[in-house]
Formats: C-alpha cells, structure tokens, sequence
C-alpha cells in the first residue's frame, strides 16, 4: 500500500467542529445577551410602575385626613406594635404569637427579645430572656428585691414616666411592684412566667396601654450584676386601625406598604409581601439557576441580601428609590420602592412600597427559565449533531484516502484487485468515484506501459527474422572474405538482438505461465539448495555460496520460484565485481520466509525509480541491460503473496535483495489453486 | 522427383528467403502471401509439406484456417506453424489443430530444414511400413522409435511434436544424466530462453500425464536443467 502523506496542519474534522461551533456559541452568546436585554426591560417596567404605584399611594396618604400621630424623639430606637385580630391567650407559652411571627418587630435586648403587639386598647408583650440560673423570690414581697426581674417603663403621651418591676417567686401568675412615677396611672399589668430552656418567658398584658408613647423593658439578672440605671426609652407606635381600614383595599395581594416618619421610624404597614412557600417550591431550581449563569442575573441586578432593615438604609435616601432585592435562594426579587410626601401638618413621612410581584415575577422567570432551557437542550443537541457530523464526514474522507492510498502498490502502481473504493450519493461518493475512474485509467496506463514491452518484441520479430533468414542465405553464397566478416558481425547483432526481443516477451509470458501454473506446498529451503547447487556448477564454486536454514514450507510453483532465483543471482552476478561471492541466505520469521541474495556490487542509490519496475535499470555496466528480470522477479514474488526490497549493505559493501513469502498457515486451509496440500513436489 | 513444399507467409522478404532456402536444398518450393492464393494453390495440387504463419495479412488467424482446411484434405501432410507469435495459447491451439511442430520466427534456417527433413524421414517410414526395420530404442516404460518419431508409454502411444520428440529423445538417451536447457535446444534444433524450454517440458510432462496420470519420469534439477528417471 501507498502511504499517502499527511499534512501537518488540523484535521478536517477539527476544523469543521471549530468553524460550526464558533457561530453556535456566538449564537449562544447573543441569546444570553438577548435575554439579559429582555429581562432588563421587564424590570424597568416594573419598575416603572412601581415607582407610578407609589407616587399614587403617597398621593393618598398625603390628603388623608386621618390624624397620624408621631411618637416622641426617645435615646433607645422604635418599637411598633401591629393589631392582633384575636388577642393571645395570657398563658406565658408563645405558641399563639407564632403565626404572627413575620410581621412581629422583634426588638432584642441585651439578654433576651422583646416582642410588641396591640389589641383593642391593650398592648401585649412577650419577653424571653436567657438565664441559665433563675433567681426566684422569696415568696413574700420585700422591696430589696433580691431576685430575677423585670423592669418596665411606660410613658404616656403626656411625658409622664411609670415605672414597674415585676418578680414571682415561682411560675405562674406575676406580682407588680410600682416603682415610682405619677400617681393615678392608668394601666394595669396582668403577666404570666414561665420557665423555658435556658432562660423564661414571661407575657404581659398592660390593660389601656396603647395610651403609652413609649417603652422600656429591663431583665434584671441578680447574677449580672449589672449596675442599675434608667434603661434607654424606646418610641412606640401602636398601628392605626384606621389607616390600616384606608390602605388595605388599596393595595393588591403581595403588595405591601410601610409609612415611616423622616427617621424611618415605622409607624403604619399594611399589605403582605410575604411569597407563599408553595409557590416557591414550584419553580425548578436548576433552571432558575441556568437562567441566571446565562443572564448574569445574580451578579449585577440584584442587589445583595438586604441590610437589618430598609427603612434604616434609606433614612438618608433621595426618594423616589426603586430597588429590586432577591428573596430566599436569590430566585424571586422583592421590589421595595420609597416615596418621600408631607401629611397635613407639614410632616415629612416616608412611604415605602414592597411588592414580590411574585406571581408575576415567576410567571416571566419560568417562561424565560423554560426557554433558557429548551435553547440550550437544542444547542446542545445541535453541537452534538454537528460534532457527530463532523466525524462521520472525516471519518469518510479518511476512508476514501485509505482506499485510495491502499489501491496503489509501493511501487505507485494500481493494484490490479484494488479495495472497492467508499461509495455515496453525495459529493465524496462522487469524488470516490472519480478516483475509482482515475485508478482505472491508470490501471490502463499501466498495463499499456507493461505489455509495451512484450508488443515491442512481437513487433520487432519479423524484422529480426528477414534479417536472420537473410544472412543464413548469405552464409550459403561464396563471400569474398571481407563480406564473410561483415556476414559474421551482422550474425553476432542479430543474435543479440533476438536475445533482446525475446526478453522483451518474457514478462508477457510469464504473465501467461502465471495463470496457468498451479501453486502447492513445496520444501523451499531444498529447492534453495538444488538451485545453489546448480549455481555453484554453472558459475564456479568460488562464486555463489548459499546458508539455506530448514525447515521452509512454502506455498508456491517451484518453477517460477526457480525462475525468480535464475533472475536474482544472474542480476547478482552481472553487478558483482569477478571473483567475489555472491550469498544466497534464507531464514524463517515469524510469518515468512525471507531469501536475500548478496552481491558485492556498487550499491543502489538512494532515491531512484523504482527498481523492480518493468525497463528500469540503474546500474550501468556494459552489456545489454534491460531491466526486464528484477520485473520478471516482481511479478513472480506478488503471484506468491510476498514482497520484494533491495537494501545497500555496509559491511561488506554490497547490495542484497530481500525476497519475503508468506509462509503458509499451519495445519490451516492451502491457499492454491483450489488444489489439495500435496507433500513436497 | 522432388517434394513440394508450400510456404504461407504475409512478411515478402521472409518468405523469399525462405524460398530460397528450400530451392537450394532440392525442394520444390510454392510461396503465398495470403490465405485466398494458398487455398487456390493448394486445390491444385496439395504439397508433401506446408510452413504456415498464423496471422496473414488481415486474417489474424488465417494460418490456424489453412492448417484445418489442409489437416480436412489428408490427415498425413506434415504441417509446421512458424510464426511471430509465442504464447503457450497460440502453440496449443496450433498443435490442436493437428500441425506437426509450432516454431518461432527466431529458428534458424539450418534448424528450420532440420526439421523439414526430419518429418519427411518420418513419413517416408511411415510410408515404407513395417518393411524397413524399426530403429526402436527402450528406457523403462518408454520406447522411442526414432525413425517414425513415434514415443510410446507403457505401450500407449504418445503424440508429440518434433521438437517435443527431440527433447525426450535427448533426455531418455543417458537416464540419470543431468541434461542443461542449452544442450535440451540443442539436441532439439532450436535457440529460446530458459522459460521456454520450462514450458517445453511443462508440455512433455502433460503428454506424458494424459497417457499415466503417475508419470514423473522427467525431473527438474534445479539451477541445472532436467534429467529422464527410469524409475
């Protein structure tokens, strides 16, 4: 076979894939922008409508003339108290505070939180506080109160201060001990106490006490031994049922809304912006999170987890402000806008806006996640399509250059039985075609370059003829001696001539013999020796020595082989200087049987034409040379399956020519002319 | 009164040279040049012999309809095929058609009346019978009787051409002794290359097989040449 030589640079399959994939990912990249684009816009029209939303909202608020009072400046923050539908049981357990949890204001104290919620006119808290070891009192009243307790600071309206401490010397229900303040007060205190794990839990009810402004809430840990002074007043702002009834209607589910006074300190909220879990379950994750690897969502649209508190980040804020927050896992936005209006009395308040949209938002996320999706299942598909393609479309062409290249001989020939050629309705199948047409022309060429040979020596047959009978005519006439040399120079070129015309034929007839010349198992290595014998009588002993290793079964027509070796060492003897030897070996590898005859003539150049070709002769030495025998010996060496080398030896200098038949397959089926394995013949 | 000898040949100068060849050997000499004329001359008279060439003129294989037309007429005339043409199939379809030897242009002339003098010694024998006294010689199970060129096989008669003839009488003269292909063309009046002497005995052997399947009296030496093995 022919090796075709390859290139160095990429495959074509290589090159495919690149130039396919790069369009894809640009393709890819531009949905991704495409998206990213599309997302932006829905934002900014929610936005948009938001910001609409709110300036509406504030509108209202602001010609309301619902009276909004505003707590007193205090040194401790704020605390606010939403409405309860139904007032918790006074029990001391927190488990009916639990479903109001998230829209409870938990305000934390140094050792434990304090919880604030309104109904009616009362005013109910929850306090727990951390305490490893709890210090009852002794069970009668002692002012000293040597103990664990609570201390509570109620201001009214019109600055009045009350202070209690609360104590119990066991769980259950508490005693109150006034601590000074103004006489006459209005509330009263009922509190249950509760042991919980590392610490209590104490609830209160302050019967009328939405009449107070604000608050403290002290627990007195007799372990601390903290020093005792005033603890700092929070503002309290109980919400207003009234504005409570104005802006629920107005506000759609998942809206929510939170007036603040300048401080941001919060004094009305109505709505719910809270995103059912449901919801949220629904939505598959990985798409989401596909969608944002695409989008770059996570990165630049949304701003971080929020602080403590918005209103808090706001306080300094230029309104309008619209901000677009992520809720749990980052997947739904919570859109927060702030509103700045002045109520009647020329009060500044804050309006903030909060919507999850949720709905919505998810709606538009699962549609673009789901597109997301399916465009890159189909992107995926199509580079996988296109990659396999690709590789089929490589894989053909290599297989068509295989074919072609095992179709020529190393000799550049055609093969006479060449592998079909790879076959398709498309273009390679064409161009397979197209090479199947090129090697059959050369096939031709060939054949017509090969038998050149054998119609030159039919051609040249008749002339030689007239020119034999001639002379031997001539030779029979008395010839003046002078004629008579001349008649025997014309002899000694016709002669020669003949030998040459009948060489030209000799591959034809070999060709022929070829055909008709069963091929059988036959001892190769006692043939050698009959054959070296022979040499070594026709050419003198000196000249041809032999190292023939037994056993060496071939299957093969002992005549040609004959023949082959008649061309080899007359090849070796016509190249090698006088009285050197020529060698004929032959030896066993592992699947043939390899012959080198040896001569120790001038080596072989290294690039040539193709020394067993038919009229090649590269050494030149003086007699007539065609070149026809090392043809003659190819011929014989490819009938037998084998191959033919020439190889310059170093040391010696020398040339051997390697001849390796196939050893046939052991105990396996003989590969003759449908002939029976016969024993040697 | 001389014999005649009817020589078919397209190429004018071979044909007079052979012509004169036979003229100066005491034949009697008729040349054509083409298959019309010969068959013309041969409803005259038919000659004692004909040197046919196969390819004559257009007709590629004229020679080949001359040699049945002649073998229809007498099934005795010593017909030999000279020609250009060397291919085994060529030799065996000539030699099927009943010609008596199938030679190549490249024999020389002293061979080539060798040989015309040797079929008609065979056919005057075979003319004179059982009168004249068999030259009959024996080598195993072959008997070669040298005047009527007639070999037989354990008794069954084996039909070769002169040439053929030649080489087993050669071969069988001194069994056991190597004979080389140049003595093998010598002995048998003729100078070819080395495969075609193969192909000679390639041909003998098949003879030879036709009559005994387990015929292997002719062995090859190789790298020397062949020898006859009475067994």
């Amino acid at each position: 076979m022919a090796e075709i030589r390859q290139g160095r640079g990429w495959s074509l399959r290589r090159k495919l894939v690149l130039i396919t994939l790069l369009p894809l990912l640009a393709a890819g990249w531009w949905g991704a922008r495409y998206l990213e684009g599309l997302e932006r816009q829905l934002r900014q029209a929610e936005e948009r409508t938001q910001t609409e939303l709110g300036r509406v909202m504030a509108a209202v608020v602001a010609h309301s003339t619902l009276p909004l009072e505003i707590p007193p400046a205090t040194a401790g923050g704020h605390l606010w108290a939403p409405r309860l539908a139904t007032p918790p049981q006074l029990d001391g357990y927190a488990d009916d505070w639990q479903p109001l949890q998230h829209q409870l204001p938990t305000h934390t104290l140094h050792n434990g939180t304090l919880r604030v919620a309104a109904h009616g006119t009362d005013l109910w808290l929850l306090l727990e506080v951390r305490d490893s070891h709890p210090n009852w009192c002794s069970p009668l009243p002692t002012a000293s109160l040597k103990c664990d307790h609570l201390r509570l600071d109620l201001q009214t309206a019109d600055g009045s201060l009350n202070v209690w401490r609360l104590a119990t010397s066991a769980p259950g229900w508490i005693e109150t001990h006034r601590w000074g303040g103004s006489p006459g007060f209005p509330f009263t205190i009922q509190g249950q106490w509760r042991e919980t794990r590392g610490g209590y839990r104490v609830e209160l009810r302050i019967i009328g006490g939405t009449a107070a402004r604000a608050l403290a809430v002290e627990a007195i840990d007799l372990e601390e031994n903290r020093p005792t002074e005033t603890p700092a007043l929070l503002s309290l702002a109980i919400q207003p049922e009234s504005w409570q009834r104005l802006l629920e209607p107005l506000l759609a589910p998942g809206q929510s809304l939170q007036l603040t006074d300048r401080n941001g300190r919060l004094l009305v909220r109505a709505g719910d912006a809270t995103v059912s879990p449901r919801l949220l379950d629904e939505s598959p994750g990985w798409l989401f999170g596909l969608y944002r690897l695409v989008t770059g969502m996570a990165r630049s649209e949304v701003s971080p987890p929020p602080p403590r508190s918005v209103l808090k980040e706001w306080a300094g804020a230029t309104p309008p402000a619209v901000v677009w927050r992520p809720i749990r896992e980052s997947r739904l936005a919570l859109l927060t806008s702030l509103h700045l209006l002045h109520n009647g009395e020329g009060e500044e308040l804050r309006l903030v806006l909060a919507r999850t949209g949720a709905q919505l938002l998810l709606l538009q996320e699962t549609a673009m996640a789901r597109l997301v999706g399916a465009g890159t299942v189909i992107y995926l598909l199509t580079v996988a399509l296109l990659l396999a393609y690709a590789t089929r479309l490589s894989w053909r062409v290599r297989r068509l250059r295989d074919a072609v290249s095992a179709s020529i001989s190393e000799q550049g020939q055609p093969l006479h039985t060449p592998p079909p050629l790879p076959k398709g309705k498309d273009e390679l199948g064409d161009l397979g075609r197209a090479f199947d047409d090129l090697l059959e022309r050369l096939r031709h060429y060939t054949r017509y370059l090969e038998v050149l040979a054998s119609r030159l020596s039919h051609e040249l047959r008749t002339p030689t003829a007239v020119v034999r009978s001639s002379l031997d005519n001539l030779e029979t006439l008395p010839l003046p001696p002078e004629a008579g040399t001349y008649a025997r120079r014309a002899r000694e070129g016709v002669v020669r001539m003949e030998r040459l015309v009948t060489r030209l034929g000799e591959a034809r007839r070999l060709e022929t013999a070829l055909h008709s010349t069963p091929r059988r198992r036959l001892a190769l290595d006692s043939l050698l020796r009959d054959l070296v014998e022979g040499y070594r009588m026709s050419h003198g002993e000196q000249r041809v020595v032999g190292k023939i290793v037994s056993p060496l079964p071939v299957v093969g027509a002992a005549d040609l082989i004959a023949q082959m070796m008649d061309k080899l060492v007359e090849n070796a003897i016509d190249f090698s200087p006088e009285r050197s030897t020529v060698r004929i070996e032959a030896e066993q590898t592992d699947r043939n049987a390899v012959i080198r005859v040896i001569n120790e003539g001038p080596p072989l150049p290294a690039e040539g034409p193709d020394l067993f070709g038919s009229l090649v002769s590269i050494r030149r030495r003086e007699g007539a040379h065609l070149g026809l025998g090392l043809f003659v010996v190819r011929m014989i060496v490819e009938y037998h399956g084998g191959s033919l080398s020439a190889r310059n030896l170093e040391q010696p200098t020398g040339v051997a020519f390697i001849v390796e038949l196939p050893l046939p397959e052991e105990r396996g089926q003989d590969p003759s002319n449908g002939r029976g394995a016969t024993p040697h013949e | 009164m001389s014999k005649k000898i009817a020589i078919v040949e397209d190429e004018p100068a071979i044909l007079a040279n052979y012509c004169d060849l036979f003229r100066r050997e005491g034949y009697e000499v008729t040349g054509y040049a083409d298959r019309p004329s010969a068959l013309r001359g041969f409803a005259e008279s038919l000659p004692d012999l004909a040197i046919l060439d196969i390819g004559l003129g257009e007709e590629v294989e004229g020679g080949f309809e001359l040699c049945r037309e002649l073998r229809s007429r007498s099934s005795t005339l010593p017909i030999i095929f000279l020609t250009a043409r060397d291919s085994d199939w060529d030799a065996i379809s000539g030699l099927r058609l009943g010609a008596d030897d199938y030679l190549t242009k490249e024999i020389s002339l002293p061979h080539l009346s060798a040989r015309v003098a040797a079929l008609f010694r065979r056919q005057r024998a075979l003319e004179a019978g059982a009168q004249e006294s068999p030259k009959v010689r024996t080598a195993g199970h072959l008997s070669i009787d040298e005047a009527r060129f007639r070999v037989t096989w354990r008794g069954e008669p084996v039909d070769l051409t002169i040439t053929e003839f030649w080489m087993v009488s050669a071969l069988s003269r001194y069994p056991g002794q190597v004979k080389s292909r140049d003595q093998l063309m010598q002995e048998a009046s003729i100078l070819v290359d080395d495969p075609t002497i193969t192909s000679y005995i390639r041909r003998i052997r098949r003879k030879f097989q036709q009559v005994d399947e387990s015929f292997d009296a002719i062995q090859t030496v190789y790298g020397v040449g062949y020898r006859w093995n009475n067994g």
